[in-house]
């Protein structure tokens, strides 16, 4: 079945068929009727990709991101995917494990796809690759802080107010060294944001505040290791902040392997909260990062331009989500409440 | 009879609007009050990510309520199919929105005004969650307000909680940034309480506290309101009777906000409410409300502006009730007691005229006389 068939069969023209589909106000409503009614009778739905090439729009997005398996990926993912449904949209997906060439041929492909809009995180290409030989013409949203990609429509979340709520609450029990262990393959410039917002937590709580920082990779094992290492060294810092929550787990067992008590021989605290920071012993002081509404938020500023073709597509639009921190155990809090999120 | 009332360059037909709230948290409950006559109806609070119910989510004792409701749970681009299926008729809809940030609640602002929002309200105080973070980080109050201001050409009004409406630097902020109403008072905050068996709170979290018990501290913000500010100001908090309204008008109320009333009485109440506000206002020959509007302000003093009065409790006639005491209960320097005869008497040299037995007397038998 095709759409000349059911023309015919309606006794209309190929054309009518079309506005049926594309335009149904603009075809008399009887007329749009009996089309519909043929079509229902041969379970005929239209070819999207055909539609795309004659209509410029097939209904379908590309999703660029660096890992599908963190719990914050998971979230963003899962947000943009709910607006998508919402509007009707699919969803592609693609992981470019940071790599500037996968995600180079991605968006290559992405073009040949006539995908309507593309959200890309953590971009690693720079605008200069956006001209020859990609020159993509697409509605695109960077997720992501520091871009340069040539997106004008930006949202992130801010890891320096996340830094600064984290460190203040650890200066304020008492704690001067922090320690922050990252993947700097993942995080970004998450090392720079702890950096800053550690200074204005200093300047706040009017205290020095001294920060090392070393690296692990984002997995339980990672922070495993990492820790690990440091009790051989006899280097156990006063505190460790994990950029995600899995390094986080790995050091509460390495802690325990290695009969340190947290939080008394060590406070302990992580960005990127999910739900087992609350169901570990002690549970994990985090920095809840809003990824689904992120994921959200991306993909609404996408729809936006998709749907309003008159917007001035060079004019930066730009989405910053606050972080919200959970204090729990296990930097020391004993404050009435056990859990208090602020 | 026409009772309108203009509220931020819009005509409302009456001064009765409803709050955001779960009555209006889809198409046919803002359609229900508009069709119960509300003259604005306010949207649950919409916010870019939406939340899963928990349930149980409302706890009531008596008279009192408390919700554990944060804002609505529906997506954006539900409202905005939900928005097309409302009959509008000649009611207002004002789209409560909140964002955590400048450019999320600019972003939502733009947003509500493109699906029709007549007006927004700013939700920044809901005591549930740990959304509160105005009161103890209002240095970013200006920014905020502004971003939704700048972002729209619609009126913006700001929901505040009772220790917002309190500060005149928090009410100066929200003036330079370009709000045009205020509407006060959100909930408070309140646990329904303990059980003392187990030793458990009767909520799991701590819930936003409203009903008619919240009503004195409500009336009494909007009359510090206008103290503090030149904004019009919308009144809510424990209207659950028309008499609320007219209390609240005569304060200095642009117009009042039902809530607690829809969920215990139903829609209806919305209705009853204007037509007994309207009935009431003919009966007293007031053909519009600028005539009692703030016509209570003027009764009210600074307390150091009242003049020390030298007055003694006395009964009106003679009071045998042996089993009632409770004028004797309420005396502190035992100036009311029985004598001989089971009478009551107030020693004029001991009482000081505080008026708590006076106010207490079920059968209205005393007063307060000069010295």
């Amino acid at each position: 079945m095709n759409i000349r068939r059911i023309a015919e069969l309606a006794g209309v023209s190929v054309a009518t068929v079309s506005r049926v589909f594309n335009h149904p106000e603009r075809v008399l409503p009887e007329t749009r009727e009996r089309v519909l009614a043929v079509t229902r009778e041969h379970n005929f739905t239209p070819n999207w990709f055909a539609r795309g090439l004659t209509l410029g729009a097939t209904k379908t997005i590309a999703l660029l991101i660096p890992a599908i398996d963190s719990y914050l990926s998971q979230n963003i993912i899962s947000g943009v995917e709910t607006v998508a449904g919402n509007k009707g949209y699919v969803v592609l997906f693609c992981q470019t494990h940071g790599d500037q060439e996968v995600e180079f041929d991605f968006l290559k492909l992405m073009k040949t796809r006539k995908v309507d809009g593309i959200i890309q995180v953590q971009s690693q290409l720079s605008e200069t690759d956006f001209h020859e030989p990609l020159s993509l013409n697409m509605p695109r949203v960077h997720i992501g802080k520091n871009q340069d990609c040539g997106c004008h429509m930006v949202c992130y979340l801010d890891y320096e107010e996340a830094a600064f709520r984290l460190v203040k609450h650890l200066l304020t029990l008492g704690h001067r060294y922090i320690s922050l262990l990252y993947d700097d393959k993942r995080d970004g410039e998450l090392a720079d944001e702890m950096e800053s917002g550690l200074k204005r937590a200093g300047r706040e709580v009017q205290c020095e505040a001294h920060l090392s920082i070393f690296r692990a990779e984002d997995s339980a094992q990672g922070g495993y290791r990492a820790f690990q290492r440091m009790v051989q060294k006899g280097t156990i810092p006063d505190v460790l902040v994990t950029a995600g929550d899995l390094q986080a787990i790995g050091i509460l067992k390495a802690a325990r392997d290695g009969h340190i008590s947290i939080p008394e021989d060590m406070a302990l605290a992580c960005f990127n909260d999910s739900p087992v920071c609350s169901v570990v012993s002690p549970a994990i002081t985090s920095v809840e990062m809003p990824a689904a509404k992120l994921g959200m938020a991306a993909a609404r500023l996408l729809f936006d331009s998709i749907e309003d073709d008159t917007r001035d597509p060079d004019i930066l639009q730009e989405m910053i989500l606050q972080p919200k921190l959970k204090i729990r155990e296990s930097c020391g809090n004993k404050t009435g409440i056990f859990e208090l999120f602020v | 009879m026409a009772y309108e009332t203009e509220l931020m360059g819009l005509t409302l037909k009456n001064p009765i609007m409803t709050a955001s709230g779960p009555w209006a948290g889809n198409a046919a409950g803002i359609q229900r009050c508009i069709d119960e006559g509300a003259a604005a109806v306010i949207t649950e609070t919409i916010s870019l990510e939406a939340r899963e119910r928990i349930s149980p989510r409302l706890f009531a004792e008596e008279n009192k309520l408390f919700n554990t409701m944060l804002y609505s749970y529906m997506h954006l681009e539900e409202w905005e199919d939900e928005f097309r299926k409302i009959d509008r008729k000649d009611a207002k809809i004002i789209c409560s929105i909140w964002g955590a940030t400048p450019s999320e609640i600019a972003y939502l602002a733009r947003k509500v005004e493109h699906m029709g929002a007549d007006a927004i309200e700013l939700s920044i105080s809901a005591p549930i969650g740990s959304r509160n973070r105005f009161l103890s980080q209002v240095s970013d109050i200006y920014e905020y307000a502004l971003a939704c201001v700048g972002a729209v050409n619609i009126p913006v009004m700001v929901k505040l909680s009772y220790e917002a409406s309190c500060s005149p630097w928090f009410l100066r902020e929200l003036e330079q940034a370009g709000v045009q109403a205020v509407s006060a008072i959100d909930a408070l905050k309140g646990l329904a309480g303990v059980d003392i068996e187990t030793g458990k709170t009767r909520m799991p979290t701590y819930g936003g506290y409203t009903g008619s018990h919240i009503h004195p501290v409500s009336l009494a913000t909007t009359a510090t309101l206008h103290q503090h500010t030149r904004l019009p100001v919308v009144s809510s908090g424990g209207v659950m009777s028309h008499e609320a309204v007219l209390e609240f008008m005569m304060l200095g109320a642009t117009a009042v906000q039902l809530a607690s009333a829809i969920l215990f009485s139903g829609y209806e109440v919305i209705s009853d409410t204007i037509d007994s506000f309207e009935r009431w206002m003919q009966e007293h020959y007031f053909t519009d409300i600028a005539t009692i509007r703030g016509n209570a302000l003027p009764s009210l003093h600074a307390y150091e502006d009242i003049v020390p009065g030298d007055l003694c409790a006395a009964p009106m006639e003679k009071c045998q009730r042996i089993d009632c005491k409770i004028c004797v209960q309420s005396c502190l320097p035992h100036a009311v007691y029985y004598d001989d005869t089971g009478s009551i008497v107030i020693d004029e040299l001991l009482c000081d005229g505080c008026g708590l037995c006076v106010a207490r007397c079920p059968y209205r038998l005393l007063t307060l006389e000069w010295n």
